[in-house]
């Protein structure tokens, strides 16, 4: 009777988890090893910084995904994020960059709880809902600035890309999030009501979740991780520019599914995650670093995400037919 | 008797649909007509249909994965890359024109195949992996080309692309209509359009009923990339040249047009004339905006608002009946 109550970070997913980690270890240490320049302060902090803005958007996502759902429109939020930084961070008076963030976080967080709201209130599928909000978000972000322009307070960016060694503001805020995350998914109800919602929304219903309510919120945290992802990106280019975001959709998706979130929702690990996240920008990284052309990158990262299915569907049913018997 | 009262419904609901499509169409011509007095001409109109016949193609082959409870986001990269390939290998010339074609549905045939394999032998989940072969598409191409394409289409697919059949009918709009004949036929009068229909509506119970699920899905993705791939070779001839950005539209376009068209998202409910009717409003309807001057930006809001109002009419339609 025991084992009845499984707390989610007690699941033998960390066991994979710690798998990921070991993956991005040996990838580092392989590159360490072959080039001298890989190991330095300098470039451990480059990658690091490289890869927050996908590890933070990519925990919003996982998030969805394991209650159930999945976000095509972080990538367009993240756009947009970009354009409404320029256009209202030109100055740097604190009401500017204040007002800028402000504005940012309503307009990604209120994209997110349209979203929810159309998967829980109007009943469409999440696929259609995100994909119509993503066409929706992409055409805003051109009214709001037709080309990359604009112009992101030079305080606010050069705040937002300190750095120390390997140690910088975004990684500090990239920890926040992740600590506010961990919080919120595995010491508080929210979180067990996800997973629970995740694996089935009727009998979820029916123990008492407010199914709506939770799902709902999960659409806003992915909308907030795209609008805190959007202010980084503004601050490293310190322009805004309506398609940066295009290609975040899929890569989130491929974080979270390298890091062990199942598809079907009910399954995952924001850590995990975050590894899925390094892992792609260091194979990114080290593919700039070996000369190959870097257009390469598509083709690499629809391999790893149709890999990182493919082990996990086969582990689960290595899985199964342990907890079988035979 | 209940088979008939089924396939009568089922009709009915069809042709309700296309009745809606008509009347919508008019409605913008008549709006059109108000906006600009005398610039409703049937010149204008074929000229929107062959707008709207690469568009209407690639809704074909969305409209089959869609029956069978798929989606195919990868339409749009095949597109794309069915134009680099058709101009790399037909260098403005006739003679290369076979050769250029084979290579191209070869790819789309690959990139079916590829979508096929990983949704119905790796169970990865169809926008999944459809995107997934999109995004290794555009890596592809990307690589290919470096980045710049160049390069010309040979003078036969431009004229294909730009000519018009006995001087009224766009050819691109005469191959629209041949391939949706063709599909309709097949979908109305062959095993296997009822196949595809059972398939989509409940695998399990077509599985029981002895039909071979997996070759109709396999079927549907493979006969989607090919017609994306005829889209793309005609897009091409009608541009002339190359561009890495022409299959940009097609995904969320040809999805918008395949649910106006009456399909329903989980599959097993629509044709082919309502698709067909859709691209031809959808074209229309963007004609009327950049006549009002609504830029690019107007046009993508009017996009999502109508993939997600349709599905949700669908579902609020659906709810009422239940």
């Amino acid at each position: 009777m025991s084992n009845i109550r499984i707390k989610p970070f007690r699941n033998p997913k960390v066991g994979s988890v710690a798998v990921i980690y070991g993956l991005l270890l040996v990838v580092f240490a392989g590159m360490a090893v072959v080039s001298p320049s890989y190991r330095s302060i300098e470039n451990i902090g480059n990658i690091i910084v490289q890869c927050i803005p996908l590890a933070i958007v990519s925990m919003g996502q996982t998030i969805v995904i394991i209650g159930g759902g999945i976000d095509m429109s972080v990538g367009a939020m993240i756009s947009m994020s970009t354009c409404i930084a320029a256009v209202t961070m030109s100055s740097d008076s604190a009401v500017s960059v204040g007002g800028g963030l402000a504005r940012v976080l309503l307009a990604s967080s209120g994209a997110g709880l349209l979203n929810g709201l159309g998967v829980n209130s109007c009943k469409v599928p999440p696929l259609i809902t995100t994909l119509s909000m993503m066409t929706v978000l992409s055409g805003i972000s051109l009214a709001i600035l037709p080309q990359a322009g604009g112009r992101v307070s030079k305080v606010f960016a050069d705040f937002m890309m300190l750095r120390a060694g390997v140690l910088s503001v975004s990684l500090l805020i990239l920890i926040c999030v992740y600590l506010l995350l961990r919080r919120a998914m595995y010491h508080s109800g929210f979180g067990n009501a996800v997973y629970a919602i995740g694996n089935h929304q009727g009998i979820a219903a029916s123990m008492g979740v407010k199914v709506k309510r939770i799902s709902i919120l999960t659409y806003v945290a992915a909308g907030v991780c795209a609008g805190v992802t959007g202010l980084l990106l503004a601050s490293r280019m310190r322009i805004g520019d309506p398609v940066i975001g295009t290609s975040f959709g899929l890569d989130s998706i491929t974080a979270s599914a390298i890091g062990g979130t199942s598809l079907n929702g009910g399954e995952g690990q924001v850590s995990g995650t975050i590894a899925g996240a390094f892992l792609i920008g260091m194979l990114s990284n080290m593919m700039n670093i070996l000369g190959v052309n870097h257009f390469y990158q598509y083709v690499l990262k629809g391999i790893l995400l149709v890999a990182a299915m493919i082990i996990y569907s086969i582990s689960n049913t290595l899985e199964v037919k342990r907890h079988a018997g035979i | 008797m209940q088979e008939s009262d089924l396939k009568s419904r089922k009709i009915s609901q069809g042709s309700r649909q296309c009745l809606i499509l008509l009347l919508s169409i008019t409605c913008l011509f008549v709006l059109q007509a108000v906006l600009r007095p005398g610039s409703v001409t049937l010149a204008q109109g074929m000229n929107i249909s062959r707008q709207a016949s690469t568009l209407g193609i690639v809704v074909l082959g969305q409209t089959l994965v869609i029956l069978t409870g798929g989606i195919d986001l990868s339409v749009g990269s095949i597109v794309t890359i069915t134009n680099v390939f058709a101009v790399s290998y037909m260098k403005g010339q006739d003679e290369n024109f076979f050769t250029a074609v084979l290579v191209c549905a070869g790819i789309g045939l690959a990139a079916g195949a590829v979508n096929a394999i990983g949704v119905l032998k790796l169970k990865i989940a169809p926008f999944v992996m459809t995107l997934c072969t999109s995004t290794m598409l555009q890596g592809i191409y990307l690589v290919y080309t470096g980045g710049s394409p160049s390069g010309n289409v040979s003078p036969s697919l431009k004229q294909i692309g730009n000519g018009l059949c006995a001087g009224v009918i766009p050819y691109p709009t005469l191959i629209w209509t041949a391939l949706a004949v063709l599909l309709w036929i097949a979908l109305s009068y062959t095993p296997f359009g009822r196949y595809t229909y059972a398939v989509g509506e409940n695998p399990d119970a077509a599985g029981l009923c002895g039909i071979s699920v997996d070759r109709i899905k396999i079927s549907a993705y493979l006969l989607s990339s090919l017609f994306a791939v005829a889209a793309g070779l005609l897009a091409s001839g009608y541009i002339g040249t190359t561009s890495l950005s022409l299959g940009n539209d097609y995904i969320t376009n040809s999805l918008a047009v395949v649910l106006i068209g009456g399909n329903s998202i989980e599959g097993g409910k629509g044709g082919v004339w309502g698709g067909f009717l859709g691209a031809f409003l959808l074209m229309l309807l963007f004609a009327l905006l950049t006549m009002v001057h609504v830029g690019q930006a107007g046009k993508l809001v009017i996009q999502g608002v109508i993939i997600f109002a349709v599905v949700f009419g669908q579902r609020y339609g659906l709810g009422r009946k239940g």
